[in-house]
């Protein structure tokens, strides 16, 4: 009696498991991210009485009433004025007349309607609701008036511009009052020292105090008591004001020099201790960079090493794979933008991680059925018709797509996180460092913990006897191959977050790839991670040190060099496969 | 194909493109067989393609090497005839009238740079052309062969290579044209590059290029070489047994395909008018890869057949419709290699095959190789005709013993032996025989890990000289890999290989080690299948094993006269012009050992020679080898068949788990209860399993 057995590939309760924790933790990764750094939106309401009176002095016609009004705004500094100053500054503060005979100063948004038409929004200047809206095209009825309020005379674009700055100290973004710190600082006009003053008391973020500290010590450097000139100098020697540094610097090398002794050895000390923070800082952000950089050559990287390290396939089109991701994640996001709220906007980046991951693995799984399956054994063969391949992919992203597209990454992953001044971290870069970190350990997990692994492995290793022991080699086969696709989709994505989202993508990518396996030792993940973490980091320390414009290009021209010179010293890499079978020879 | 068919082929190509077609392009504009400049211009482009076709078509059809690099060799002669002509339209013809070219001047150069300064002459140019991407293949050839890097990492260097070079040019800073590259040429060598009559003369000189260099190619190929190089493809490490560094052969093929690439560059920009880095990069090198893939490895024409073809179709499509090029090239890539992987050349045989496969599939399923194929037509006889006669089995035993005594003489006999010969004598064990004098071989405390597992563990043996010694043992014990080391195939941790008092075997490698003669035939039998029986022999017969000698003796008609003898002897003679992959397995096992005799070694290394032979084959083999034994050679053989060993051995070893266990007659050896116990177990052991 015979007895049937076949051995079932199923994703045992392990997998499951993996598969809701990585998609779990992704999710959190990114909410968690945002939730922290994410901006709140802006409101400004105005409790005090007289203000539509200021706001009717701003609007007046002569010039002395209105440089009152300004003087007056920069005194009580109060910030719900902000949004009317701004809109003075920008254009769009207006008086409008309307049917019933009264005047009123607002601010004029104009829109384009979905059916194309021009419209004006009249907003409130505290709240920013809308108390009309006008079309443009249309000319105003009988006894309306729409005018815009500009100054009058040039010492009132000045003062208002002062009044501006000393309002931005307090606007509820922090870039803004960041930068406004900085230039009053750089303008040196002594006279807003007490305004800086009072913003560091009432400042509570970090990177603004420091700003403002360094804003208002590099003006106290022009005061006439050198006590102060020394305390400031000394003070931004502690604070590390790298922006004052050209200052410090030109006061002891350039007219007006610094008279005092005492001082100038206090200013020397300061741009010592800025200097030496300047290279630990570019270190830092080095390292930071290498890692990112290694991070990404790592995720391109890991697609190819189950596809060639594991599976031995040559597969010259894994970086058209990349490219399917990075355009499934811009058609995502134009749907999202198409087909969604605003709010819904930045959420695209979730689903274009899973969709990636399938659509790329779909075509991979294609590409194993038609292409790959019939050259196993035969590496050139191999090579040479997933070059074709690649070719006919890349050609109808073209057509389809047209040469430039670009994905913007959602908003709260535009900028970064600041640990030191000057050093930005883009979140970008960190989710991808992050998802490097997840992809690596999912891998490892799925190959060696679960049972699906230990029937790709065994495939790999020894197709015959696996299929003797009842294992369905083609099955396993098409879906190791879909997965490492699947990986450079997920690679793709990510990339599509930092760079610019075009056919060429696969070809820029796909030699740096095969380094990155090749050097690694071919069949070993840890091998993978230490050469992308090595190419990366000597990338990025080589790229200041050689400078200039083609520092970047000369850099990987270097590595490049640097690995076929290794390889050709070492071709197995640095992680070489071991032991008998490796001795088979031809 | 019959070399005067052949002749007459290659004699009307020739005529058809040296003479009718550039006659046809003279003939006045209006006459109707008039042949367009442009026509004939991009022609004369395809053939300079065409050269580097063939030069690919050498190095990967013939030696399996599979570069990804051709379009740098092309660049650098490409760059170096395009340098010569800049310069030669300096002066009055530049557009700004200085001393240096014109792309210089909008870069704020002055001064013409040092490498530029030679090719002001064209002599210098064209040497440049050609023997710069040469020194450059040596270079980076001798790098990477050295490591014995085979196969796809060949590929993914030269493509990294590739990479980098089209990164490199690419720059200003090289002062080589940037992006823009260098064109607008005007004259060469004092005739203008714009009259019809230059054009005309660039496409005789490159037609004749191409002819002569096919010629130069074909008889490279045809000798020798060609066999060496097939041999590289089909089996290297088998001929570094046979006493062959694949090394040099290598960087020696390796830089005629760039040779060939950097004259086909040199020919292609006068006609052409311009080159760029785009033409360095990735994608061309793999562009010409296709033509040698689309037209035919198997054939020396392939590589310029592809060439014309593929460019002609390229010519053709991106003028009708741009756009369809790189699916159709993507769709010949995977056509190629999926459905046509013998090219064009081998499309008549392939068609062939498909009307017989279709003929036949009531009869057997499956695809054929071509081995198969040629099996089927060629004639099938079986030398061995087995007997089960036994009269006649004994009395061709004498025979046999005579045959074999001749040809062990005729091969072995004839050499000088120094004197001092230890022969371990009838009766005598190695170890009087060591009293006696120094051993051919010296094993000593040798130990072989395999990632912690000791295949040998502190191995000691030694090897008189004529001596015939069976080494025996249970798998596992070693028997094989001790092979291995003394061969060079395996280094051991520790220990020492004496060979011949002097010289010490583990500091040589593989092919060193078969020079000086030691010889080996391998447990599964590795012939080279797409060689003829006789070419296998040629390739194993002793002579000088260099690239230089094997040029210099390409014209020479090696000696078949002892080599047919042994073919005889092994019984293959009727078989010299089968293909070796066609011979059944016994045949197989005799065709080893016949290339084993054609090295003439000192030392037979005969790893389970009687493995799956008949009765009469197995004493024609004890035969030979004890009669080889007298003649003056050692030899050791590895066997599990004890009535072999019992019938003709003398001293028998006895290996167990990586070391000597005992040594003697092989009736001390069979009653020794250590090799009871290690063959059969323990007393107690067999009795517990009985209970």
């Amino acid at each position: 009696m015979l007895i049937k057995q076949s051995v079932q590939i199923r994703l045992g309760r392990l997998s499951w498991t993996m598969v809701v924790c990585l998609l779990t933790s992704a999710l959190l990764l990114g909410k968690g991210v945002e939730l922290v750094y994410a901006e709140g939106p802006v409101t400004a309401e105005s409790g005090r009485p007289n203000a539509s009176s200021y706001l009717q002095g701003l609007a007046s016609l002569d010039p002395t009433i209105q440089i009152t009004a300004l003087k007056t705004l920069g005194d009580i500094q109060d910030i719900a004025f902000l949004p009317a100053l701004t809109a003075l500054y920008d254009g769009t503060l207006h008086v409008w007349k309307d049917a019933s005979g009264s005047e009123k100063v607002i601010i004029i948004l104009r829109n384009i309607e979905p059916d194309g038409r021009e419209t004006i929004s009249l907003l409130n200047p505290f709240t920013g609701g809308e108390l009309g809206k006008l079309n443009a095209a249309e000319a105003l009825p009988e006894g309306e008036k729409l005018e815009m309020v500009t100054l009058r005379s040039g010492e009132g674009r000045r003062v208002m511009k002062a009044v501006l700055n000393g309002l931005r100290l307090f606007d509820p973004v922090v870039e803004v009052r960041r930068t406004t710190a900085t230039t009053l600082g750089n303008a040196g006009d002594l006279s807003v020292l007490p305004a800086l003053d009072q913003a560091l008391s009432r400042e509570s973020d970090k990177w603004v105090r420091h700003a403002i500290e360094e804003a208002s010590n590099q003006l106290r450097l022009k005061d006439t008591d050198p006590e102060v000139r020394r305390a400031a100098a000394i003070r931004l020697g502690e604070i590390k004001g790298m922006r004052a540094l050209s200052h410090l610097k030109a006061l002891l090398t350039e007219d007006p020099l610094e008279p005092s002794d005492t001082v100038r050895v206090a200013i020397q000390g300061a741009i010592d201790s800025i200097e030496s923070y300047q290279s630990y800082q570019s270190i830092v952000g080095i390292t930071f960079s290498g890692i990112s950089l290694g991070s990404i050559l790592f995720i391109m990287g890991l697609g190819l090493a189950i596809t060639y390290g594991l599976m031995g396939v040559i597969n010259m089109a894994h970086g058209e794979m990349m490219m399917i991701g990075a355009y499934t994640a811009f058609v995502l996001q134009e749907a999202f933008f198409k087909y969604l709220p605003p709010s819904l906007h930045d959420s695209y980046i979730f689903l274009a991680l899973p969709a990636a991951f399938v659509v790329t693995g779909a075509v991979g799984l294609l590409l194993e059925r038609t292409v790959i399956r019939f050259l196993y054994g035969r590496q050139l063969e191999t090579l040479l018709a997933t070059w074709g391949v690649s070719m006919f992919l890349q050609q109808s992203a073209r057509w389809y797509f047209g040469d430039l597209t670009s994905v913007n990454p959602p908003t709260w992953m535009r900028r970064g996180m600041e640990p030191m001044v000057g050093l930005v971290l883009p979140y970008t870069r960190i989710f991808i460092i992050g998802l490097a970190a997840v992809a690596l350990l999912g891998v490892y997990l799925l190959f060696s913990r679960t049972r699906v692994g230990l029937l790709v492995r065994a495939v790999t290793q020894n197709r015959n006897m696996s299929a003797c022991v009842g294992i369905s080699t083609r099955k396993v086969d098409s879906w190791t191959f879909a997965f490492g696709s699947a990986l450079a989709g997920i690679a793709g994505c990510a990339i599509s977050l930092i760079s610019n989202v075009d056919p060429e993508v696969g070809k820029s990518y796909i030699v740096e790839s095969f380094m990155v396996v090749v050097v690694g030792g071919v069949g070993k993940l840890a091998g993978t991670v230490v050469s992308a973490m090595v190419i990366g980091m000597f990338n990025k320390i080589l790229e200041p040190l050689i400078g200039g414009t083609g520092g970047a290009i000369y850099g990987k021209l270097f590595i490049l060099v640097l690995i076929i010179l290794f390889l050709q010293v070492r071709p197995t890499g640095l992680f070489p496969p071991k032991g008998r079978a490796a001795q088979v020879g031809s | 194909m019959t070399p005067w068919k052949g002749w007459i082929i290659f004699g009307t190509v020739s005529i058809m493109l040296l003479v009718v077609l550039p006659l046809l392009n003279a003939l006045p504009n209006e006459s109707t067989f008039w042949l367009p400049d442009f026509y004939l211009n991009l022609l004369g482009k395809y053939l300079s393609l065409a050269i580097m076709g063939m030069g690919l078509g050498v190095l990967w059809g013939y030696a399996g090497i599979l570069s990804l690099g051709q379009a740098v060799f092309f660049g650098l002669g490409g760059y170096s005839m395009g340098m010569h002509l800049m310069l030669q339209i300096s002066g009055q013809q530049s557009k700004y009238g200085e001393a240096v070219p014109d792309f210089m001047v909008w870069n704020q150069v002055k001064e013409l740079p040092f490498f530029w300064v030679p090719y002001h002459s064209f002599a210098f140019a064209l040497a440049s052309a050609v023997f710069l991407p040469v020194l450059f293949a040596l270079l980076f050839g001798y790098l990477t062969f050295r490591s014995r890097i085979q196969g796809v990492y060949v590929a993914i260097l030269t493509q990294a290579l590739a990479f980098a070079a089209w990164l490199l040019f690419n720059r200003n800073e090289m002062r080589l044209g940037g992006t823009n590259g260098l064109t607008d040429y005007k004259t060469l060598l004092g005739f203008s590059l714009l009259s019809p009559t230059t054009q005309r003369g660039l496409y005789i000189i490159t037609a004749v290029c191409l002819l002569v260099t096919y010629g130069l190619c074909l008889w490279l190929t045809r000798g020798k070489l060609g066999h060496i190089f097939r041999a590289i493809r089909d089996g290297e490490n088998r001929l570094r047994f046979l006493g062959y560094s694949p090394t040099g052969f290598k960087m020696f093929v390796f830089a005629l395909a760039a040779g060939l690439a950097g004259l086909a560059g040199a020919l292609y920009v006068p006609q052409v008018g311009i080159i760029t880095p785009s033409q360095i990069g990735v994608m061309p090198s793999l562009e010409v890869v296709v033509w040698v893939a689309v037209g035919g490895r198997e054939a020396l024409i392939g590589g310029p057949l592809g060439a014309v073809l593929i460019n002609g179709l390229r010519s053709y499509l991106t003028t009708v419709a741009p756009q369809l090029w790189p699916f159709v090239l993507g769709a010949l890539f995977v056509g190629v290699v999926l459905l046509f992987p013998s090219g064009v050349v081998g499309l008549p045989k392939q068609f062939e095959r498909f009307m017989h496969r279709s003929g036949s599939r009531w009869k057997s399923g499956g695809r054929r190789s071509p081995l198969s194929a040629a099996a089927a037509s060629g004639p099938s006889e079986n030398p061995d005709k087995l007997s089960l006669d036994g009269e006649e089995v004994k009395a061709s035993e004498s025979n046999i013993s005579a045959g074999a005594g001749a040809v062990a003489h005729v091969l072995f006999g004839s050499r000088v032996e120094d004197n001092g010969a230890n022969k371990a004598k009838d009766g005598e064990t190695t170890k009087q025989a060591d009293e006696r004098g120094v051993p051919l071989l010296r094993v000593e405390n040798v130990t072989v890990s395999f990632e912690g597992f000791l295949a040998l563990h502190d191995l000691n043996f030694s090897l008189m000289e004529e001596e015939l010694r069976f080494v025996i043992g249970p798998n596992g014990a070693g028997k094989t890999t001790m092979l291995d080391v003394i061969c060079g195939k395996v280094k051991p941790i520790q220990g020492k290989v004496i060979f011949k008092h002097a010289t010490n075997l583990l500091a040589l490698q593989e092919h060193e080690i078969a020079n000086i003669g030691v010889g080996r035939k391998f447990q599964t039998p590795t012939v080279f299948p797409y060689h003829t029986v006789l070419d296998n022999l040629l390739l194993s017969f002793k002579t000088k094993k260099t690239v230089g000698a094997t040029l210099v003796a390409l014209q020479a008609r090696p000696s078949h006269v002892g080599l047919l003898e042994i073919l005889e002897f092994v019984g293959l003679g009727h078989h010299t012009q089968t293909f070796a992959g066609v011979l059944s397995h016994g045949q197989r096992q005799w065709l080893e050992i016949a290339m084993l005799l054609a090295q003439e070694p000192k030392l037979l290394l005969v790893d389970e020679p009687v493995a799956g032979m008949t009765g009469r084959e197995r004493d024609k083999t004890g035969l030979l080898l004890e009669a080889i034994a007298r003649e003056h050679a050692t030899v050791l053989v590895i066997e599990h068949d004890m009535e072999f060993v019992r019938h003709f051995s003398n001293t028998v070893t006895v290996l167990h788990e990586g070391s000597l266990l005992c040594e003697g007659k092989m009736q001390e050896v069979q009653n020794d209860p250590r090799v009871l116990e290690v063959y059969l177990g323990r007393e107690e052991e067999e009795h517990a399993a009985d209970r």
